[in-house]
C-alpha cells in the first residue's frame, strides 16, 4: 500500500449534507460504488454494477435533464480512462451543474491491483482541462481535500477533480444490484 | 416527431443520412442535443435522462452499433426506455466494403442484447415506424419495451454514398513519380 488520501473519508466529505443540497450521485462500478454506499445508501445514488466507462455520461444525461440539481459522479481512474471520450463530449456540452470526482489509486483495485495509465503519466485533471472544463483540480495531499470537495459541490461546471487516493481495498459495502429497483427508487425520490 | 413523443435529449454521432434530422433537432427548443465522441456515450446518457425524468434517443450509423454494445446491455438490465435510430450502411449497393461487416451484423447484434429491433425499408415507412417505436418505448402501453427500441433505417432510404472522385480510377501507385 502506498501513501495517499483516504477514499472513504473523501467520499463521506463529498456527500456530506447532501439532502439539503438535493445532490444527485452516480458512481462508477467497483470501489466507488462501494464507497458511496459506505457513506450511507441513498435513493438518489445510482451505483453502476457494469457499463464500465459510462458513469460520466450517465451524469451528463442527468445534469442536462435536471439543471435544478447538482450532479456528482464519483468514479475510479480505470473507469474514467475507459470512458475517456466522455470528457470532450462533456467539455463541449458544458453543463454548469456536473462534477466528476475521480478517486485515483492508479490501479484496477477490483481485479487484483493491476496498474492503470494514471500511474504512468496520464493526468485526468489535465485531460479535462484540455477538453475545456472550467474547473479542474488534482489533489494529492489530505490537507487539500476540502478544496476539492468544495469544487465538486459548488464550482462552475463541468468540474473534474482527481483525488490521489491510497491503493488499499476497504471492506465491501454493496448497494442493491437490481437495476430496475435502483432506477425506480431514484425517480421516485425525485417525484417522477 | 421526436419532440411530439416527449423526447428531451438526443445524442448523435453524425451520418450523412442523419444530417437534416440533426440540424432540425438542433433548432428544436424542446430538445437538448449532444454531439457524442463515440456512440456508447449516448446509451449511458439516455440512462441519466431517464433517471431525471427525461426521455433519451441516440442517432448513429450502423457501424456505431458495434461501438456501444456493452453499454446497450444496461438498457435491458435497468429497464430504461430509449430510442435508437440507426442509418444503415453495408447493404445493397454499398461501395465501401469496410462498411459491410458491421452493417450486416447490426440488427442481430442489438437483438442479442435484448433490444427490440424494427426496420424501415422505404422512406414512406420511416415516420410510422419511428412514431410506433416512440409510443412503444415511452408510452407504457401493452407493447412497452423492457429496454431500448432500435429503428434501422435501410440504406435504400438514405441512398448509397458515392465515392466517385470525378477523376476515374485511382492512379496506379507504381506509376507515380
Amino acid at each position: 500500500m502506498t501513501a495517499g488520501i483516504d477514499r472513504r473519508a473523501t467520499t463521506a466529505a463529498l456527500l456530506a449534507d447532501r439532502n439539503d443540497a438535493g445532490l444527485l450521485v452516480v458512481a462508477g462500478l467497483g470501489a466507488p460504488a462501494w464507497d458511496i454506499t459506505a457513506a450511507g445508501d441513498h435513493p438518489l445514488n445510482f451505483p453502476l454494477w457494469g457499463a464500465m466507462g459510462g458513469a460520466a455520461m450517465v451524469g451528463l444525461g442527468l445534469a442536462l435533464t435536471r439543471p435544478d440539481h447538482r450532479v456528482l459522479v464519483v468514479t475510479g481512474d480505470g473507469e474514467q480512462l475507459m470512458g475517456l471520450t466522455a470528457l470532450p463530449t462533456i467539455g463541449a456540452a458544458a453543463p454548469p451543474n456536473l462534477a466528476i470526482a475521480v478517486l485515483d489509486n492508479e490501479h484496477y483495485g477490483e481485479t487484483g491491483g493491476q496498474p492503470t495509465a494514471t500511474g504512468s503519466g496520464t493526468d485526468l485533471a489535465a485531460v479535462a482541462a484540455a477538453c475545456g472544463f472550467p474547473t479542474t483540480l488534482r489533489i494529492s495531499e489530505g490537507d487539500d481535500v476540502p478544496a476539492g470537495v468544495d469544487a465538486c459541490r459548488a464550482a462552475q461546471g463541468p468540474v473534474l477533480v482527481v483525488f490521489k487516493v491510497a491503493d488499499d481495498v476497504p471492506d465491501l459495502v454493496v448497494p442493491p444490484r437490481d437495476g430496475p429497483l435502483l432506477v425506480e427508487r431514484f425517480r421516485a425520490a425525485l417525484g417522477i | 416527431m421526436l419532440s411530439d413523443a416527449g423526447i428531451t435529449l438526443v445524442g448523435f454521432v453524425p451520418d450523412g443520412g442523419l444530417r437534416e434530422l440533426i440540424e432540425r433537432l438542433g433548432a428544436d427548443p424542446a430538445i437538448d442535443t449532444v454531439a457524442l465522441t463515440t456512440e456508447e456515450e449516448g446509451i449511458a446518457m439516455c440512462v441519466g435522462a431517464h433517471l431525471g425524468g427525461g426521455r433519451g434517443a441516440v442517432l448513429m450509423q450502423s457501424s456505431g452499433v458495434g461501438n456501444c454494445i456493452n453499454m446497450v446491455g444496461m438498457l435491458g438490465t435497468c429497464q430504461v426506455p430509449a430510442l435508437l435510430l440507426v442509418t444503415m450502411r453495408g447493404q445493397t449497393g454499398e461501395a465501401n466494403p469496410w462498411q459491410v461487416p458491421m452493417g450486416q451484423a447490426a440488427g442481430e447484434t442489438l437483438e442479442a442484447l435484448g433490444v427490440d429491433v424494427r426496420r424501415a425499408s422505404t422512406s414512406d415507412a420511416v415516420p410510422a415506424e419511428v412514431a410506433r417505436a416512440c409510443e412503444d418505448a415511452f408510452g407504457g402501453g401493452s407493447n412497452a419495451s423492457d429496454g431500448g427500441i432500435a429503428v434501422l433505417i435501410d440504406q435504400a432510404v438514405i441512398g448509397v454514398k458515392s465515392f466517385d472522385t470525378g477523376q476515374g480510377s485511382p492512379p496506379d501507385p507504381g506509376s507515380a513519380s
